[in-house]
């Protein structure tokens, strides 16, 4: 299981503010945040979002230390793409100096560009981990299908996210079972890797396969999809918080756009 | 008996998971060549991962584990597959080739063995197996049985001396356990060493010379199968319990456990007709 | 009428020549506890469950009533609310994140209201002894919990057949015994049961009937000690040590006719010669 997503929302189920909001709540709260991220590249805004983040995570009581994981993930790409931008583009040079004979020119709207850039790929990760972390899997599920979408497609997430840790277990079972055959794919030269895979790849899709067909039995013999509608024992429940937050999502995102075209950010 | 014998020996091992789980404590043991070892204890008990030290597939985190006189610590796996071969308990994780023969030959070639050794390995593995009738079937259409011996003669092709075996009666009828248990022993006859981790106490009485009992990560019974299943409180706290005719044997007062319906009806045999004796002085 | 009714029952799997099942007629008596053996035991309890002819590709013939319902011409939803089944491997029968989610996945498909699921899903983990694992995550339980979670699942469903494929083949000694455990207090709540399983240590004192199938056909139907007689020297049906030492001394020491089953037999029988 991947510990840091899921974690909080599944372990102490409704323990934090977010995490007992309506998932469709959270939903529009997710995609104004995803529209107000794209909507500016003006670095002092981004900064500002940042750290409304870092606060909702500390007071919502969102597991810290999982949370930010992921902004260490996002850490160096953030340099390279930093560095790329500080060392092409052309205006506001700042420093200049000789490297193996060539001119190395650093600007500083580059350095800018590139941070926000950075940035903006530093919150993308963190509103998404966020998210996951808070709302719980099968709320969603249930939202996804009040909405309409159709229960099979909508359950796929609870699906991948039960069976996508065994099957990579079996992959390491798999990779024992031929190293105890003498084959270690870990020792084979890089460039052929690839066509080495076989004795790895081939027992891991005829396996899934297998499981697949076996978990679909399972799921027809319960009546799964046999119905056009289904009950559910959960019930998601709509309080003024929800109102709150949906309010201020919209009207926040509304602002961001509206700054950003009329040019003042 | 001298300590040169001594195949797998594993002193003071112990083995911690990354995520911090203690798995082995503590584990002393010496395995010598040619004994048939059963291993028996719960899921979750520390079998396999103490197996899983004898081929290299794990270092120990404490204590060492020596097979022929290497420290597993500096081997290979793919090189102590010469020694040790390792057969998983699904077939499935090991099966990926088009027909029987070349999925035999598999193992043998990836240990560098020359052409014509490697067909007369496999041409043996198939007749020790009893798969000459489906060499021409596609391995994923044969039978879970079929397949579970499939995966065995892959292994039985390389000719390791240590031959290690998790839960191999999977899905096979009782003749077909009756025909493994007989490969095995005439593996072990022929000089192999056998270690054998199985949930099937009949299999096991019937076939192993010495058991060990594993609980927490820790042997905590080691001897001959008769002597092993005298245990019954230390059993029943591990939950689990000899066959059937092992309890029957004891709740009748055998002098010596019978680990066989055979053992238990001569016995039975030889007290009646000791009675009959009696009565007719 | 019985509660479930096999009528000439033929099958062979799509791209197959051979018959898995042919001509298979027998009957189950509600509340009956009964295990099958031979090739083709899994095909047939894929008959029972609708399975075939509806999900598994294949020629079907023949007729299988359960509950008055014949299985071909009513839907697989439907049949489930008679028939619930347990397969081998949990870990395939647990498709939500949590214990609760599985116990109440079948009935949510089924439309109950969600008012009535609360008490059926406490009766189901209280059947099962997983009252305490409710809110734990699958991934968590041990596998002897994993198949008794799957078995609140079906319970859950109501219905009055079970159909289990080998439950115990995946577990060890511990999880087989708890399995086994529940098998026998559904017998006393007095569900019908139809199983495959390897364990006739624990299978024979809890079978009313045991049905052998041969090369597709039915060979004997007959009760446990009756049974085991009949096909005593057939070597691949395993049998419970006791019954087996019997046979063999049956003749030799002239042991009576009554076919011991448990260890308690076993030893009452063998301590008086």
């Amino acid at each position: 299981m991947p510990k840091f997503l899921f974690a909080s929302a599944l372990e102490k189920d409704a323990a934090t503010f977010f995490s007992r909001l309506h998932p469709t709540t959270m939903l529009i709260a997710l995609g104004c945040m995803v529209v107000i991220i794209f909507s500016t590249l003006n670095f002092l805004a981004l900064v500002g979002i940042l750290a409304f983040l870092f606060l909702i995570v500390v007071f919502d009581g969102m597991p810290k230390q999982s949370t930010f994981t992921v902004l260490l993930v996002v850490i160096p790409l953030c340099v390279f793409i930093t560095l790329i931008q500080a060392l092409t583009d052309p205006n506001q040079i700042i420093a200049r100096f000789d490297l193996f004979g060539m001119g190395i020119l650093v600007s500083q709207e580059g350095i800018f560009l590139g941070l926000s850039i950075t940035l903006r790929v530093a919150l993308m990760a963190l509103t998404m981990t966020m998210f996951f972390t808070v709302v719980h899997p099968v709320k969603l599920t249930r939202a996804l299908y009040d909405m309409g979408m159709p229960f099979k497609f909508a359950y796929t997430f609870v699906l991948a996210l039960r069976f996508l840790p065994l099957i990579l277990d079996e992959l390491a079972t798999i990779n024992n079972a031929q190293k105890s055959r003498g084959y270690d794919i870990d020792r084979v030269n890089p460039a052929i890797k690839v066509l080495k895979m076989f004795p790895l790849t081939i027992p891991l899709i005829l396996g899934a396969l297998k499981r697949a067909d076996t978990i679909a039995l399972a799921m027809d013999l319960k009546a799964f999809d046999a119905y056009p509608k289904r009950t559910f024992f959960i019930a998601l429940q709509k309080g003024s918080a929800d109102t709150v937050v949906r309010a201020v999502s919209v009207v926040a995102m509304v602002f961001f756009v509206v700054v950003t075209f009329q040019g003042i950010l | 008996m001298s300590n040169n014998d001594v195949i797998i020996d594993v002193q003071q091992l112990g083995h911690t998971y990354p995520n911090g789980a203690k798995a082995l404590n503590g584990i002393d043991l010496q395995i010598r060549t040619g004994e048939f070892l059963g291993v028996i204890g719960q899921n979750g008990a520390g079998k396999t991962t103490m197996v899983k030290h004898f081929n290299g597939l794990l270092k120990p985190t404490e204590g060492r584990v020596v097979v022929k006189g290497v420290d597993t610590r500096n081997a290979q796996v793919s090189n102590l597959a010469r020694h040790v071969g390792y057969v998983f308990q699904n077939p499935d994780h090991q099966i990926f080739a088009s027909n029987v023969r070349e999925e035999i030959a598999f193992g043998p070639k990836n240990i560098g063995m020359d052409k014509a050794t490697i067909e007369r390995n496999v041409e043996e593995a198939i007749e020790v197996l009893d798969l000459g009738g489906v060499t021409d079937i596609h391995p994923f259409r044969l039978s879970r049985g079929q397949r579970q011996r499939l995966a065995i003669a892959g292994v039985l092709a390389m000719k390791p001396e240590i031959f290690m075996l998790d839960e191999p009666t999977g899905g096979q009828d009782r003749e077909q356990v009756l025909r493994l248990r007989k490969v095995l022993q005439a593996l072990n006859e022929a000089g192999h060493t056998i270690i054998l981790i199985t949930h099937d106490m009949e299999l096991l009485a019937e076939s192993a010379r010495r058991a060990i009992v594993v609980r927490g990560g820790k042997v905590i019974l080691d001897g001959p199968p008769t002597e092993v299943f005298k245990h019954t409180e230390e059993l029943r706290k591990t939950f689990l319990t000899a066959p059937q005719i092992t309890r029957l044997s004891l709740e009748l007062g055998f002098s010596m456990p019978a680990t066989t319906v055979e053992e238990a009806a001569q016995e039975l045999l030889k007290r009646s007709e000791s009675r009959k004796a009696g009565v007719g002085a | 009428m019985s509660l479930i009714e096999l009528e000439n029952v033929s099958f062979r799997y799509s791209g197959t020549s051979r018959m898995i099942l042919e001509d298979v007629s027998f009957s189950i008596e509600e509340g009956e506890f009964v295990a099958v053996f031979g090739e083709g035991k899994s095909t047939l309890l894929m008959c029972l469950c609708g399975a075939i002819p509806h999900l598994l590709p294949g020629k079907f013939s023949g007729h299988v009533r359960v509950d008055g319902m014949d299985t071909e011409t009513h839907k697989i939803a439907e049949i489930s609310r008679k028939v619930g089944v347990v397969l081998q491997d949990p870990e395939n029968q647990l498709f939500n994140l949590t214990v609760e989610g599985d116990v109440v996945f079948g009935m949510e498909n089924l439309q109950v209201p969600p008012e009535d699921m609360e008490a059926r899903m406490v009766d189901a983990l209280q059947t099962v002894r997983m009252s305490d694992f409710r809110r734990r995550m699958s991934h968590e339980l041990s596998g002897g919990q994993k198949q008794r979670a799957a078995i609140a699942s079906v319970l859950a469903m109501e219905s009055k057949i079970l159909v289990m494929d080998e439950p115990t083949r995946e577990l060890d000694p511990m999880g087989t015994e708890e399995v086994f455990e529940v098998l026998g207090r559904l017998k006393q709540q007095g569900k019908t049961i139809v199983i495959v399983e390897n364990d006739p240590e624990h299978l024979a004192p809890l079978a009313d009937k045991m049905v052998l199938l041969r090369d597709g056909h039915l060979e004997l139907v007959a009760e446990p000690r009756e049974f085991y007689r009949r096909i005593k020297d057939d070597k691949r049906i395993r049998f419970p040590q006791v019954t087996q030492l019997y046979f063999q001394l049956e003749e030799k020491m002239g042991l009576g006719s009554k076919v011991p089953l448990t260890l308690e037999e076993g030893v009452e029988l063998f301590s008086r010669v």
